[in-house]
């Protein structure tokens, strides 16, 4: 058995999608993002320590550092775009909820205000707020007031940092 | 001057990303001004391109005996998509991410803001004109009669496998419970 670094990363992966497949069904966990980290981390060390411990056989090939190293970057660089994607699958986005309720009334299509009585503030909004909440970016008092947390500053400095340096000012959303 | 396959396998996906990230950002303050998503899309097939050669150029030269093989060139392919797809991500997250909206909102604000304050700077409404305004601009969608219907199939066909992705992943019960949250 001599793996390359590409199939040890869909091995890893799709393990760990398996099993997150059986885990979602049997409950979901508070923090979806987070316990899909750990879980995926959690498998490719698991099966990294063992394809490493399995290559003690002398007819098998042990990684070198270069493709441990091309493991990493390959493995993180999958397991952003999952969990970018996550976020899209999780809550469904007014973009999409837009598009799909237009090819539902085909031809006959929606007016702005009809598209704008999809969407509720307390739902599309509300959802957020309570993610960032869970995931410790914002907090929420009891009178509904809401504060941005330190760690809720570093994440919008982090993805608004190349934005900002290239002065594009438009907020978003 | 040969390297070895597995060193090539790892380094030429990051020099195209390196590459296709350079192009977007020359694109965007040059050519393409104020068009994130167009800059973007040239940028990651301008890497593809530059991948593309230094693979044939490798090929050709003999720079990176092995390289050519099925596996090589599928985990070639898949880093780079990889790591353009968090690329593309990272830069489009500003621009239609609901929860940047939020901190944005609340950045600089000490004592915080009352709920009903964020949804009166920034709320449903906004965002059905925003999403008008962009689709529309980009031909997803089409105005006719003061109706809005759909333009190109790009964006659509990406909304169908997220809904597939989504059934997937809850499994029919879960989706179907979501999917009535949000329609309904």
């Amino acid at each position: 058995l001599n793996l390359s670094v590409f199939d040890a990363v869909c091995i890893c992966f799709l393990s760990a999608f398996v099993i997150q497949l059986v885990w979602w069904r049997l409950a979901l966990p508070a923090n979806e993002a987070f316990a899909i980290m750990v879980l995926y981390a959690g498998v490719t060390l698991v099966l990294m320590l063992f394809f490493h411990l399995s290559s003690i056989d002398p007819e098998m090939k042990r990684f070198t550092l270069l493709q441990y190293l091309h493991f990493a970057f390959f493995y993180s660089a999958l397991l952003f775009s999952y969990l970018i994607s996550y976020t899209a699958i999780k809550a469904i986005g007014p973009t999409f909820l837009v598009l799909l309720q237009l090819e539902k009334n085909k031809d006959a299509g929606l007016t702005r205000d009809d598209l704008r009585n999809l969407l509720k503030n307390e739902l599309f909004l509300g959802d957020r707020l309570e993610e960032l909440k869970v995931g410790g970016y914002v907090q929420i008092s009891g009178t509904n007031n809401i504060r941005m947390t330190a760690k809720g500053v570093w994440y919008l400095r982090f993805f608004t940092f190349l934005r900002t340096w290239l002065r594009i000012t438009y907020k978003g959303g | 001057m040969a390297i070895s396959s597995e060193t090539a396998v790892f380094l030429l996906p990051l020099a195209a990303v390196m590459f296709n990230v350079i192009s977007e950002l020359i694109l965007l303050k040059t050519i393409l001004k104020a068009s994130l998503l167009k800059s973007i899309v040239a940028g990651f097939f301008l890497g593809m391109v530059a991948l593309l050669v230094m693979v044939f150029a490798g090929f050709v030269t003999d720079w990176f005996p092995g390289l050519i093989s099925v596996n090589n060139l599928f985990s070639l392919a898949g880093f780079y998509f990889c790591l353009s797809y968090t690329y593309f991500h990272y830069m489009n997250i500003g621009q239609a991410s609901l929860r940047i909206r939020i901190l944005h909102e609340l950045k600089g604000k000490e004592s915080g803001l009352e709920q009903a304050k964020i949804f009166q700077l920034y709320n449903a409404q906004s965002m059905i004109d925003f999403r008008l305004e962009r689709l529309t601009l980009s031909g997803e969608i089409l105005k006719k009669n003061g109706h809005y219907i759909l333009g190109k199939p790009r964006l659509i066909l990406a909304a169908k496998i997220f809904e597939l992705l989504k059934r997937v992943i809850y499994g029919k019960k879960q989706y179907f419970l979501k999917r009535e949250k949000y329609l309904s």
